[in-house]
């Protein structure tokens, strides 16, 4: 090796060491700039994305198309009764609530976002949504969907941000399961594709009764995640020597959703 | 060679740019996708000198770091004693610059030259970093079973990948050879390049 070599080898390592080094703050301040100047790439990418998709989606046999819309047109019947029903039922609710004397809880200002991206990095599940900080959305809010819990927010810029989802290993959301007293903390697993992108539920208690199919909830300790929204339900349930640990399916399903929410949290 | 190492540095934020336009292909393929940013590297270091090699890294460690890099994940007092830790910004730097001292290394010591053959070393080196990068992961968020997904998913990055090398050369090849005049075909030109290299 040459002399000038060893030097550009040493120069080398000391500045890439000041760059693990650097406080989180600045690396999301240079993050912010760096997103702010690809976000029209990111943008524009997804228009080729979805004209692809779209494409792909027309090339489907009609028949399976037509058999879905049937079965849409049919639920489409039955969730009008439904939201009837529910309609008269919140109501009901409300004056119930009202002839209490109980002050009505507050609800979620949610924010509508599209999804950009999703996926963009091999090892990390995140998606890229339309929604940034000028529309109030801030590190750490929740995001949901029509389905359940999605993941939370972990990086913003102006106008695009960044969400990780619940099938991530290092999204830790604290849930409950319904209807028993087990808490516990919920995560996803590495290298999960597809069907196989389960979630595990840690530290219940050795002898929990739950069955499978039992809903899982976000519990709502930390101030994070506000309670009782759906995660998904239990598949199975493996004890260990200390305690149990139980296999989720997530009700959130990345294919499924085009449209997801932002939940707007007081800033503490 | 300045012309050239400013080319390269275009033909990177070139690849940043295109990658996002990448996506992934979906569950049967184990949603993987190709790597343009790694690739656009490891084919720029196959040309260029030692010094150039290091300064790229660390430009293209960096920029793809930022690109990827999560938050901390401890911000839930509820959740902060399970929290796992991850890979800190820049590690990435260290990853291309070791990879380019490889290419470097491999270039010196073995007399060989073809296509096939720089194609079969892209793929080693891609299966060397996305490798070494899983370890990382495992060993800042603590030992998980590997599945045999991640395993294939892996695999299928690094071919996808290291089958677009070739061209990335080629088109390496044809700016470099308008510096260098001149005129043979395209595999000519090419042949001519990676022996110049061995040289």
């Amino acid at each position: 090796m040459k002399p000038q070599h060893i030097i550009a080898t040493i120069i080398f390592l000391i500045l890439a060491t000041l760059l693990v080094t650097m406080s989180e703050r600045s690396v999301r301040d240079i993050q912010a700039t760096y997103y702010k100047a690809v976000s029209p790439f990111i943008r524009s990418g997804t228009k080729y994305d979805k004209s692809i998709q779209l494409f792909l989606s027309e090339v489907k046999s009609s028949k399976l198309l037509e058999s879905r819309l049937k079965a849409v047109e049919s639920q489409f019947g039955q969730l009008q009764a439904t939201k009837a029903r529910f309609l008269q039922i919140e109501q009901e609710n409300k004056r119930l609530r009202n002839a209490l004397g109980f002050k009505e809880r507050s609800k979620f200002e949610l924010v509508s976002s599209k999804i950009l991206r999703r996926k963009p990095s091999s090892w990390w599940e995140t998606i890229t949504i339309d929604k940034g900080e000028s529309d109030g959305i801030a590190t750490q809010f929740p995001v949901i969907s029509e389905y359940g819990l999605v993941g939370k927010i972990d990086r913003v810029s102006e106008n695009m941000s960044t969400a990780l989802l619940i099938t991530d290993q290092s999204c830790l959301v604290s849930a409950k399961v319904e209807g028993t007293p087990e808490f516990g903390i919920i995560s996803g697993q590495r290298g999960k594709y597809g069907e196989e992108a389960l979630l595990r539920l840690k530290y219940l208690t050795k002898d929990i009764s739950a069955e499978p199919g039992t809903r899982v909830v976000t519990s709502g300790i930390g101030g994070v995640f506000p309670d009782s929204i759906e995660i998904g339900t239990i598949v199975s349930i493996h004890q260990g020597a200390l305690y149990a640990e139980a296999v989720v399916k997530p009700s959130f399903s990345m294919q499924d959703s085009e449209v997801i929410f932002t939940v707007k949290m007081p800033q503490k | 060679m300045i012309r050239y190492f400013l080319f390269c540095l275009f033909v990177l934020l070139l690849a940043l740019i295109l990658q996002q336009w990448i996506p992934s292909f979906g569950n049967s393929l184990y949603q993987s996708k190709i790597l343009l940013v790694p690739l656009v590297f490891f084919c720029i270091a196959h040309t260029q000198n030692y010094i150039a090699t290091l300064i790229l890294a660390l430009i293209t460690g960096c920029l793809w770091d930022l690109e990827h890099t999560l938050a901390p994940f401890h911000s839930n007092p509820a959740i902060a004693e399970y929290s796992v830790d991850n890979l800190r910004f820049g590690y990435s730097v260290f990853l291309f610059g070791f990879l380019g001292f490889s290419i470097k290394f491999f270039q010196a010591n073995l007399n060989y030259v073809g296509l096939g053959f720089y194609t079969i070393k892209t793929f080693i080196i891609f299966l060397i970093y996305l490798l070494l990068e899983n370890l990382f992961i495992l060993f800042f968020r603590g030992m998980d079973v590997v599945s045999y997904d991640l395993l294939y998913q892996i695999l299928l990055i690094a071919a996808f990948s290291s089958l677009l090398a070739p061209f990335i050369l080629l088109l390496l090849d044809r700016i470099w050879g308008k510096s260098h005049p001149r005129k043979k075909s395209l595999i000519q030109g090419l042949n001519t390049f990676i022996k110049r290299q061995y040289k």
